[in-house]
């Protein structure tokens, strides 16, 4: 096939930037044609071009992939006949994406095999919720399927159910084990329990107050995702945010993740048996929350962050409790991973996969936050903490965002479409998505009752992941 | 059975059951100690065949919904069950959703609602305990041959005070409430 006017650059990103360039802000975003496109998913074979997440607007599939580490490019493609061409045989890590596509949007993938539901177990009571015309249900609804291939079959393999109810993860989720002699030889994890339809609850609601819905998408990275919600709404209203709330932001995101790296430990411990090696830093995690809701009015710091900064000022005797504390607990790190190592190493070293070793890990990551939000509070430099939304204006006509954070997980997105102020569209990344998949290699080999902590140890999260 | 120190009352199981939720509520009950609930006279079981009570956060979800009630419905008499925060009372800022079927009120008997997004974990701990103290008539527990599916008796909740409750779209209308007192996380 013979595409016109593509250059000799033989790069995927060099393609997508030979789209029209769409108004998205504060990265452009570009409509590909359907040869393009396809061309697209042809040259991610040989590309290296990180896929980060892929969504639908109903109009079109949109593609979020990574240029660099700081350089976000969306291509988009319009839907056509209720299909588009899939991208998941290069890039099998958005498989799950077009198959929440099909479950919210009843638009298929074309040319990666038939899509098995990720979301909808047949129960909403309609199927394709997001779409305009969403369709009836399925009916009756069909169980779970999950594949036995004809091999486990007949070397005798039996399965197992655990869950939607299970205590190996905090909120629903069913897990399928495979278990070959005393070993897991294939666990096919089912999501979609804790689905809320977080994108349906937006659509229409003023933008601030959708924020409220974003600070509840995952406590466990509750700051985070207000925070690119923020981001992406300030990006395409071209609103601008004060010093002190973009540090203020930063503060409160590293202290969200000091203290979920301090809870994913006290889950590795407790997973292990170890309760009283857990008291320590579930102390130190406890005086950190304390310490969140004297500055910032929320164990959780929920509906702190909204469009155009902070919702409020900051208590100035809770910011300023905040530093010695932060000393106070980074310096006592190095003790903890020596207590660590001797009271829990024999324990954890070398289970489901390494679990001492992420255990150590995650006090070096929870040491380097503490650090960071030390630095982030000596950068405060008081003043407002919101520009008023009123008095900037909402855009009359349809403005598009992206905005980022940082997760404990790695970067989370938040894209979002605004008419007058009110979300039409909204799509979240939440890196833990991709998490799921990895469960399902890094379980093939543990004996089944290394899963409890292997679970606790990968911090697995089902909001996140389901919304 | 052993007792709760200094308690002549039996220790008492109690499951967890997280909805369709953003983990709040959940992250609030992980954060109390073992020792805590060991104090309070209960031990935390993963098994509903096990469970005395059943402690639901996070919304019933239309998928889930199956789930909630055969859990309930495994448990063996004499049983309570408790709702912690808005979710589970009634799907709180996820109300009205195409995947959610709403919360535990006006479907299985809730002996106890504790309010908050997310209650904090000493409100957690001190709502129970009035629950555990409380004379059997004053709360609600379904005994042998009881019906499981009773309504809730109604009791009006004070509106969530504190700069940070969430905006008045998210919280719930008024939820029906028959043991507890409400509090959001406000500080
Ligand atoms: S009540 Fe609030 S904090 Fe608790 S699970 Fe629901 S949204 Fe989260």
């Amino acid at each position: 096939m013979s595409l016109p006017s593509l250059g000799g650059d033989p790069s995927a990103a060099a393609l997508i930037r030979t789209g029209d360039r769409l108004p998205m802000a504060p990265w452009a975003r570009y409509r590909l044609n359907g040869e393009r496109w396809a061309e697209l998913g042809r040259r991610l074979r040989a590309d290296v071009l990180p896929l980060v997440t892929l969504w639908c607007d109903g109009e079109a599939v949109h593609a979020l992939f990574m240029d660099g580490p700081d350089l976000p490019l969306v291509a988009s493609v319009a839907v056509e006949g209720r299909r588009y061409l899939s991208l998941s045989p290069a890039r099998p890590a958005v498989l799950a994406c077009e198959r929440i596509v099909r479950d919210l949007w009843g638009i298929e993938a074309m040319d990666t095999g038939a899509l098995l539901p990720w979301l909808d177990h047949g129960l909403w009571g309609l199927s394709a919720p997001l779409s305009p015309r969403p369709g009836p249900a399925p009916w009756p609804p069909e169980p779970p399927e999950f594949e036995q291939t004809g091999d486990e079959a007949a070397r005798g393999a039996t399965q197992l159910g655990i869950g939607p109810v299970q205590a190996l993860v905090a909120g629903p989720v069913h897990l399928r084990l495979t278990v070959d002699g005393d070993r897991i030889a294939r666990l096919q994890p089912l999501l979609g329990y804790a689905h809320r339809g977080i994108a349906a609850l937006m659509r229409g609601r003023q933008a601030g107050d959708a924020a409220a819905l974003a600070a509840r998408l995952d406590a466990e990275s509750g700051v985070a995702h207000q925070t690119a919600f923020a981001r992406a709404v300030e990006a395409a209203c071209g609103w601008p945010v004060t010093a002190r709330a973009d540090t203020l932001r930063g503060l409160m995101g590293e202290l969200e993740r000091a203290a979920m790296e301090l809870h994913q430990l006290v889950r590795t411990l407790r997973a292990a048996g170890l309760d009283r090696v857990a008291g320590p830093p579930a102390a130190l995690r406890e005086g950190l929350l304390g310490l969140c809701e004297r500055a910032f009015g929320h164990r959780l710091m929920m509906d702190a962050i909204v469009p155009g900064g902070l919702a409020r000022l900051p208590s100035e005797t809770g910011l300023a409790g905040l530093l010695p504390e932060l000393e106070r607990q980074a310096a006592a790190m190095p003790s903890l991973r020596r207590s660590l190592e001797r009271k829990a190493g024999r324990r954890l070293a070398g289970r489901a996969g390494d679990s001492l070793e992420r255990a150590v890990a995650r006090l070096a990551r929870t040491e380097r936050a503490l650090r960071d939000a030390r630095s982030w509070l000596l950068a405060d430099a008081g003043g407002a903490v919101l520009v008023d939304a009123p008095a900037q204006g909402w855009p009359e006509e349809a403005v598009e965002g992206l905005g980022a954070a940082a997760s404990r997980h790695g970067t989370l997105w938040h894209w979002v479409r605004l008419q007058a102020g009110h979300v039409a569209a909204s799509h979240v990344h939440d890196p833990v998505l991709p998490l799921w998949q990895a469960l399902e290699q890094s379980a093939v080999g543990l004996v089944p009752s290394e899963l409890p902590l292997l679970c606790a140890s990968l911090g697995l999260s089902v909001s996140g992941a389901d919304q | 059975m052993s007792a709760p120190p200094g308690s002549d009352r039996p220790m008492l199981s109690l499951l967890h059951l997280g909805g369709g939720d953003c983990g709040g509520c959940a992250l609030e009950l992980e954060a109390i100690a073992p020792d805590a609930w060991e104090t309070l006279g209960l031990r935390l079981v993963a098994v509903p065949r096990h469970a005395d009570l059943l402690l639901v956060s996070g919304c019933v979800t239309r998928t889930l919904l199956r789930s909630v009630e055969a859990c309930w419905a495994a448990m063996a008499a004499p049983k309570q069950l408790v709702a912690i925060g808005a979710c589970a009372l009634d799907g709180g800022p996820f109300r009205g959703g195409y995947a959610v079927e709403g919360g535990l009120d006006g479907r299985l008997p809730v002996a106890l609602a504790i309010s908050g997004c997310p209650p904090r974990p000493a409100l957690i701990l001190s709502e129970l305990r009035r629950l555990l103290d409380a004379p059997d008539a004053e709360a609600e527990t379904v005994r042998p041959g009881s019906t499981a599916l009773a309504a809730t008796p109604a009791a009006a909740v004070p509106p969530q005070a504190g700069p940070v409750a969430p905006p008045p779209a998210l919280l719930p209308a008024a939820p029906r409430r028959p043991l507890g007192a409400g509090d959001s996380s406000a500080g």
